[in-house]
């Protein structure tokens, strides 16, 4: 829920003009919006009548400011209606959906089957048939409108009530002996209150768009009663004579209630969002995010080697707040060289990959330093895209290989795609596809390329996106636990098939990994990352026989246990 | 997939049937006798009797409501009291309106907004993506508290008080145009095929307006989904990684809408189904002619068998349009095809 102090100074300005005109507006206005002087029609907005005067001679200001009460009352009324009628049969609805009895259950699948109904059907007209069969009073008004806008908060306060029953406090009370009516209004409603009143400021808004609706053609509120929509329908007319003022100034009146209700809504929606967000708990570590500030990072621990394959120097990467996530890497890579990258969880292992690759969120994060490969000038990786790692054939994938393809694009046109950059020919492209899959160890290739990405497993779609690197040339293959969530057999192979690679095709690789014992045995030297630095390299025997570091020394007994 | 449609439709038809019931029901409320409407005060009472058992008024709510559906599927749809003309022949006249009006905005809809947003996510970068980014706010601030009906009326005094570039509301051709041979009942078409281009484009400068106020008002749902649904699968990392392979611009665009297309067409299609109750203020404000005026004037005079013809179209059309997005979201979804 808003609390006060939670509100910008703007939006109370908002609600206290909002409730002002709605509260006192018949009283504020400085004519009788009820008393119509003939010999003053259709005059011009002046000094004695601000707003202008319309047909039938009212003071178009008055008649706004007494409106405020009509259209604002009928759609918090309807609002309240609604609110009420939807809060009680989504709670009940959502208490039978989980009942043991069949027939409560299909009564529950029925009432929602109806709300869906209602929801497909445009509102303006069901609202329009309601007001017109039941007559044209504010009465019918609101009730149609506390109708068309129930389901709403049905199907909110029933989604609350299915998650809440699922939840511990409702096990809870139920062996405490309270009879499942009891819960619902007093354990569940109470915690669904929230959801609700996020909900109702747009509904307001919503329901003084219907009613000014409905009254502009015709079937709502009736003149002389003083309400917005009426007032822009009678000025209709007036404006292809060029007597503006007559529908304008209701209009955006109008506007600005509709504008104000949508905004508070948003707001409310907003601060109850952070809220959620604030007290949900422990999230998983993501990318980025959460990996530790460093304080006084080491220096790089060896100097960069121009004549080399591949060589980085200074990588470094800050979030736009100025926190520092990796610092300063530097290292470089001989042709057909695999280097691993380990460290413990959140030291930035799958940030550098992510880095070397140019996939990380660029909005969120500052990155510095450069890259070289072998025959190609440094590119900077200073907020540069990806073009420039394809330039010079740096590619690879980051965990979870099924985010990186496109689940609705074939693997055809992938290949033909990445291909056909590359200077390939039509005839040539279908061959050296069919060869490159093959060569990562897929059997029925020229089957595959006509899949899509969605079909493949896991490990077959880490195959296809090592095949495809190898299609755009790559020469420098950088990999983010190239084996997180494969099991072991597959880990296995698909580490063989990346030494096989490196064999074939003279790939330099550059993966990370957290698990020790298949980066010592899958990779000729080993960089230990800690807090985003580097803090040793060196090949696997001596890192395991001897390691310099205290990070290394601990990685290696926790991966003898 | 068809096959699948297919499965569905039985649903639908029972979905269209509950809710044609539920607004027979209500329509049946409307105050007054129907009998004595259509036949006038000074009909003696016999003959009154006599058309209420015809019109099965004294039978019950079920028995009226077969007998209506039964009417209806022969394509008789009763008379309007009001004008005592065949409901089934004022739709063949307004419902071609309606449809131009309908069609024009979704394809003015999807002709602004699509590229609208694929340049102002993709090329956000560059000047044009900027200016893009920074109307968008802009357009978001208005088209949420513009009320399609007051914004028609400013555009009318604007363009055609004001300025006089555009007609004013008065139909859907000027009084001098004549209008073309029927064939599709949509007027730009119809003319086009005639070849009188000047009332082509009478026909087009008539309908720019209400459009424009449509596209407006209700292309902000649409272009909210598709603006953030691209902007997220635009930072995706298979986008970063299509690019990394060094697959091209418009390659990356192609990718990151085709899996942002899904969501906006279900948005679009809700969008659509408002729309009529859109039309339904817009063709009276304009003087169209369409059904939505129809159903206005029908309502204002409480004429109960043009209400009720109106409703039915409504449920069919929404229906159809649901019917549409499945389909169209199987084309384009291999995912969709296979889960069936």
């Amino acid at each position: 829920m808003m609390r006060l102090r939670s509100l910008r100074p703007a939006e109370t300005i908002l609600i206290l003009v909002i409730v002002v005109w709605t509260a006192f507006g018949t009283w504020l206005a400085p004519y009788n919006p009820y008393e119509a002087l003939a010999m003053q029609r259709l005059l011009p907005p002046d000094g004695a009548n601000l707003f202008g005067t319309d047909d039938n001679g009212f003071d178009i200001l008055s008649r706004i400011l007494a409106a405020g009460q009509v259209d604002v009352g009928i759609a918090l009324t309807a609002t309240i209606i609604s609110m009420i009628l939807g809060s009680v049969v989504g709670l009940l609805v959502g208490q039978w959906e989980l009942s043991r009895l069949k027939w409560l259950r299909a009564i529950a699948s029925l009432i929602l089957r109806i709300t869906e109904i209602m929801q497909a059907f445009p509102v303006f007209i069901l609202a329009m048939i309601l007001v017109a069969a039941f007559g044209a009073n504010a009465l019918n008004l609101i009730l149609s409108i506390a109708f068309v806008n129930s389901p709403v908060f049905l199907r909110l306060v029933r989604a609350e009530a299915v998650s809440l029953w699922k939840m511990q406090f409702a096990e809870a009370a139920k062996i405490t002996g309270s009879n499942d009516l009891g819960i619902s209004f007093r354990h569940i409603l109470p915690n669904a209150l929230p959801t609700i009143i996020t909900q109702i400021s747009v509904t307001i808004g919503f329901g003084v768009l219907l009613t000014a609706g409905l009254s502009f053609v015709g079937a709502g509120i009736k003149p002389p009663t003083p309400e917005l929509g009426g007032m822009i329908a009678a000025g209709g007319r007036y404006v292809i004579s060029g007597q503006w003022w007559v529908s304008v100034f209701p209009g955006l009146a109008l506007a600005f209630l509709i504008f104000s209700f949508a905004y508070l809504g948003d707001r409310l929606r907003a601060v109850s969002h952070r809220k959620a967000r604030a007290s949900r708990t422990d999230r998983p570590a993501s990318i980025g995010e959460t990996a530790p500030s460093i304080r006084s990072g080491p220096a790089s621990v060896e100097i960069v080697d121009l004549s080399a394959h591949f060589s980085v120097s200074n990588l470094s990467v800050s979030t736009r707040d100025g926190e520092r996530l990796i610092h300063g890497v530097s290292f470089s890579l001989g042709k057909g060289e695999a280097i691993s990258v380990v460290g413990p969880s959140a030291s930035g292992k799958s940030l550098l990959i992510r880095t070397l690759l140019g996939i990380y969120d660029k909005r969120s994060l500052i990155v510095s330093g450069s890259m070289k490969a072998p025959d190609h000038d440094a590119v900077s990786l200073t907020g540069s895209g990806s073009d420039a790692r394809f330039r010079i054939g740096v590619c690879g994938l980051v965990a979870n290989p099924r985010l990186m393809l496109n689940p609705i694009v074939r693997l055809r046109s992938y290949f033909d795609r990445v291909l056909a950059a590359r200077g390939f020919s039509k005839a040539d492209v279908r061959a050296e596809s069919v060869r490159l899959l093959t060569a990562v160890g897929i059997s029925d290739a020229a089957v595959r390329l006509n899949q899509y990405p969605f079909q493949l497993s896991g490990g077959t779609a880490q195959r296809v996106c090592i095949a495809l690197t190898l299609a755009a040339g790559a020469k420098v293959l950088c990999l983010d636990e190239p084996t997180a969530g494969l099991d072991v057999t597959i880990q296995r192979q698909v580490l063989e098939l990346i030494t096989k690679l490196r064999r074939d095709f003279g790939l330099s690789v550059v993966f990370a990994t957290s698990d020790l014992a298949l980066a010592g045995a899958f990779s000729d030297r080993m960089m230990v990352m800690e807090s985003g630095a580097l803090v040793e390299q060196s090949s696997p025997a001596q890192l395991f026989a001897a390691p310099r570091t205290a990070t290394a020394q601990r990685l290696v007994e926790v991966s003898r246990i | 997939m068809f096959r699948s449609i297919l499965r569905r439709l039985p649903v639908l038809l029972l979905q269209l049937v509950a809710i044609s019931f539920l607004t027979f029901s209500i329509v049946r409320m409307l105050p007054g006798d129907p009998a004595r409407m259509q036949l006038g005060p000074l009909a003696p009472e016999e003959t009154v009797e006599k058309l209420r058992s015809e019109l099965m008024l004294d039978r019950s709510i079920f028995e009226q409501y077969f007998a209506y559906l039964k009417k209806a599927f022969t394509g008789d749809l009763g008379a309007s009291y009001v004008n005592g003309t065949q409901v089934s022949d004022d739709i063949a006249a307004k419902l071609p309106a309606t449809v131009e009006l309908l069609l024009c905005t979704l394809l003015s809809i999807a002709l602004v907004f699509i590229p609208w947003s694929v340049v102002s996510v993709a090329y956000d970068y560059r000047l044009p993506g900027r200016v893009l980014n920074a109307a968008s706010r802009v357009y978001g601030f208005l088209a949420g508290a513009l009320p399609d009906f007051f914004l028609a009326l400013i555009l009318i005094f604007i363009f055609f008080y004001l300025l006089g570039w555009l007609p004013g509301p008065e139909g859907r051709l000027g009084i001098l145009d004549i209008e073309p041979p029927k064939v599709t009942g949509l007027l730009i078409v119809d003319s086009l095929i005639a070849g009188d281009m000047e009332v082509a484009g009478s026909a087009f400068s008539h309908l720019l307006l209400p459009v424009v106020t449509l596209t407006f008002v209700y292309g902000a749902p649409i272009f909210k989904m598709l603006l953030s649904s691209m902007d997220r699968n635009w930072h995706s990392d298979q986008v970063q990684f299509a690019r990394l392979l060094g697959i091209g611009r418009a390659s990356q665009v192609f990718f990151a809408f085709k899996v942002s297309a899904g969501p906006t067409i279900v948005m679009a299609g809700v969008v659509a189904s408002y729309l009529l109750g859109g039309a339904v203020l817009i063709e009276s404000i304009f003087n169209l002619n369409g059904l939505g005026q129809y159903a206005v004037q029908s309502v204002i005079s409480a004429d109960y068998a043009p209400i009720q013809a109106f409703v039915l179209i409504a449920v069919v059309y929404v229906m159809l349009v649901y019917l549409i997005v499945d389909t169209v979201i199987a084309l384009i979804d291999p995912r969709v095809r296979a889960s069936r």
